[in-house]
C-alpha cells in the first residue's frame, strides 16, 4: 500500500517534470522565434525620403522616393485636400512641416508630416496670406521665416515659423506688381522678379523684416531667378529672347549686370534653379519642353552649356527643383500633367531616370531631407 | 407574353441557383461525411481552440512607409484537427495594431497535424481576406482603408501541458496580404495556449 502511494508520487512529480520541460522548451522555442524576427526587423534597406507635389483644385500629392535609384511610390491616403488652387508647396529644414500657398484661398495651409508612414495631416484653421493669391513661396535655411510673394495684391510677406509651425506675419513690402517668383541669399537678400517691369526687385529680409533695397532693370524681360556660385551671381530667365543673363550681387544687395555672361537657351524660358553646390544651373524651357544645362564658373559665374545643351522633359515644365540629396532634379510639366525626375551626374549632365503622374496639374514640389 | 417570358427567365435563373446550391451541398457532404465517420477512430481532440499573442511583420513599405512595421496583437483560431487521418480544418482570425495602422486577417483552409510523444506538429494553408486601415489620429480627411486578400502557409509546434490543455509554442506564417493595389509579404508569428474540446 505504502509502495503505491509512493509510486503514485512519483508519477505525479515525473509528469509536473515533464510539463515543466515542455514549457521551458516551448518558451525557448518562441523566443527565440521572436529573437530572429526583431533581428529581422533592425535591418533597413535602402534609405528613403519624401516629395510632395501641389497643384490641381486642391491636392498635395506625397512620395516616397529612394535615395538612390530616384524611384518614387506614392503614399497610400495621398492625395491630400490643402485650400483652393495650391500654388506653391515648402518642407520646414525640420522635415516635420509643410506649408502650401492656396492661391484661390490667399491661405496657407500648414501640415505636419508623419516621417515614417509619409501622411499628411492638416493643422487648422488655415494662416492668411496676408494679400492676395499667393503665388510663390520660400524659407530660409534655418526655418526660422517664410517669405510669400502674393500676385494679385502685388507684395511680399514675411511670416515667423514657430516651433509647431504656426505662422505669424511680421512685415510686408509692395513691388508694384505681380511677382514671379523668390530667391532668398545665404546673406538675407530676398530677389523678387517683377515681368510686368522687365525688374528684379530687390529687398533685405532680415530677421524678418522686408525693407527695399531697389527695383533692377532686366533687358528683354525676367521670367524666373535663380543664386549660383556662393550668393554671388544671381542668374534670371528672359524668355523673350530665350536667354539667361547674370547679375553680380553686391555687398548691400544690389545687382550689376554682366551682360557677357548670358547664354542662349530653349523657347520661353520661365524657371531656373541651380544644384545644392551651385556649381550646375539649369533653366526650365516652357516653349521647348526641354531642361537646358549649363556650368557655372566658381569664380566669375561664367555659364558653359553642356556638350548636350538640353534635356528634353514634359510639356510646359514650370518648376525645377533640387533633390536634397543632390542626385536628382524634379520638373513639373503643366502640360502633360507629370513631373519629370533627372538623374544629376557626376559632370553635373542631366539623364532622364523616371516620370511622376499625380493626376493632376503639378504647380509646385518639394522634398525631405 | 412579355410577362409570361420574365417569369421564366425568373424561374430559371432560380433553377439554375438550386441546382448550384444542391451541387455544393452533396460535394460538402461527400467530403465530409467519410472524415467524420473516421473521427471516431482518431486519437487528436474534436476541436482545438487557440488564442495567444501574435506579432505581424508587415511590408508596409508597398504603402509609402519609411520602413517594414513590426505589429503586436492577438491570434485566434479554432480547428477541427483530425477529421480524417490527421487531416483537419482551421478557422483563424488575427488582428494587429499600432499608432500608424490596423491589420485584421480572417481565414480558413486545410490543416494537417501529426502526433508524436506529446508533441503535436502541425502544417497548415489558410485562405480569406485582410483589412487594413491607415491611422491618421488628428486629420479631417477619412483614414484609408482596404479589404484585399490574404493567404497565408506555415505551422507550428504544440506540447501538451494536461488531458486537454497545451502550449503552442510558436506558429510561423508566411502571409501574403493584398493591400491598397500592391502585394505584401509579411511573417507572422504566434504563441499562446490551446483547449482541447472532445476525446483525444
Amino acid at each position: 500500500m505504502r509502495l503505491r502511494t509512493t509510486n503514485n508520487r512519483g508519477k505525479i512529480q515525473l509528469r509536473y517534470a515533464a510539463a515543466e520541460l515542455r514549457i521551458m522548451v516551448a518558451a525557448a522555442v518562441a523566443l527565440t522565434a521572436l529573437g530572429i524576427l526583431s533581428g529581422c526587423s533592425s535591418s533597413s534597406s535602402n534609405a528613403t525620403h519624401l516629395a510632395f507635389v501641389a497643384g490641381g483644385v486642391n491636392a498635395v500629392s506625397a512620395y516616397r522616393v529612394n535615395n538612390k535609384s530616384g524611384s518614387a511610390s506614392v503614399i497610400v491616403g495621398s492625395p491630400y485636400v490643402a485650400g483652393n488652387s495650391p500654388s506653391s508647396v515648402v518642407v520646414h529644414p525640420s522635415g516635420q512641416f509643410l506649408h502650401v500657398a492656396n492661391q484661390a484661398d490667399s491661405t496657407i495651409s500648414l501640415f505636419t508630416i508623419n516621417s515614417t508612414t509619409g501622411a499628411l495631416t492638416e493643422v487648422l484653421p488655415r494662416a492668411s496670406a496676408g494679400g492676395f493669391s499667393p503665388g510663390f513661396m520660400t524659407m530660409d535655411s534655418g526655418g526660422s521665416f517664410l517669405f510669400v510673394a502674393n500676385q494679385s495684391s502685388n507684395d511680399v510677406w514675411a511670416f515667423q515659423i514657430g516651433s509647431a509651425g504656426a505662422l505669424t506675419q511680421v512685415s510686408s513690402v509692395s513691388v508694384g506688381s505681380s511677382p514671379a517668383g523668390l530667391a532668398l541669399t545665404s546673406s538675407g537678400f530676398l530677389y523678387v522678379p517683377v515681368p510686368n517691369f522687365s525688374a528684379i526687385a530687390v529687398l533685405s529680409a532680415n530677421s524678418g523684416v522686408l525693407q527695399v533695397v531697389g527695383s533692377f532693370p532686366v533687358n528683354n524681360g525676367v521670367g524666373g531667378v535663380a543664386v549660383g556660385s556662393g550668393a554671388k551671381v544671381l542668374y534670371a530667365t528672359n524668355p523673350a529672347t530665350n536667354t539667361v543673363s547674370a547679375f553680380t550681387i553686391q555687398a548691400g544687395g544690389s545687382l550689376t549686370a554682366l551682360p557677357g555672361l548670358t547664354m542662349g537657351t530653349g523657347t520661353t524660358p520661365v524657371i531656373v534653379a541651380t544644384d545644392l553646390t551651385g556649381s550646375f544651373l539649369y533653366v526650365a524651357n516652357s516653349g521647348s519642353g526641354s531642361i537646358s544645362q549649363f556650368k557655372i564658373d566658381s569664380t566669375t559665374g561664367a555659364l558653359t552649356a553642356f556638350t548636350t545643351a538640353s534635356v528634353s522633359v514634359g510639356t510646359n515644365p514650370v518648376f525645377v527643383v533640387a533633390d536634397q540629396g543632390g542626385k536628382f532634379i524634379f520638373v513639373g510639366n503643366t502640360g502633360s500633367r507629370s513631373v519629370t525626375e533627372l538623374s544629376i551626374n557626376s559632370d553635373g549632365s542631366l539623364t532622364s531616370s523616371n516620370t511622376i503622374s499625380p493626376g493632376f496639374v503639378p504647380r509646385s514640389l518639394a522634398v525631405t531631407k | 407574353m412579355m410577362a409570361i417570358l420574365r417569369m421564366f427567365i425568373v424561374q430559371r435563373r432560380a433553377a439554375v441557383r438550386l441546382l448550384a446550391a444542391s451541387l455544393l451541398c452533396s460535394f460538402l457532404c461527400s467530403f465530409f461525411c467519410p472524415m467524420a465517420s473516421a473521427q471516431t477512430k482518431s486519437k487528436l481532440p474534436a476541436v482545438e481552440v487557440f488564442g495567444g499573442y501574435s506579432h505581424l511583420r508587415f511590408e508596409s513599405k508597398t504603402l509609402g512607409f519609411s520602413d517594414q512595421s513590426n505589429l503586436n496583437g492577438a491570434n485566434l483560431a479554432v480547428s477541427l484537427p483530425d477529421l480524417y487521418e490527421g487531416l483537419g480544418v482551421a478557422v483563424d482570425v488575427s488582428g494587429y495594431y499600432t499608432r500608424e495602422m490596423e491589420e485584421f486577417n480572417f481565414m480558413i483552409g486545410p490543416q494537417y497535424s501529426y502526433q508524436w510523444k506529446g508533441i503535436q506538429l502541425y502544417g497548415h494553408g489558410l485562405f480569406g481576406k485582410a483589412r487594413n486601415r491607415l491611422r491618421q489620429p488628428g486629420s479631417t480627411q477619412l483614414e484609408p482603408s482596404h479589404l484585399g486578400r490574404a493567404i497565408a502557409f506555415g505551422g507550428g509546434v504544440d506540447f501538451a501541458l494536461a488531458e486537454r490543455l497545451s502550449v503552442r509554442a510558436i506558429q510561423a506564417d508566411y502571409l501574403i496580404t493584398s493591400e491598397f493595389g500592391s502585394t505584401q509579404h509579411n511573417i507572422r508569428l504566434s504563441t499562446g495556449l490551446i483547449y482541447r474540446f472532445g476525446k483525444r
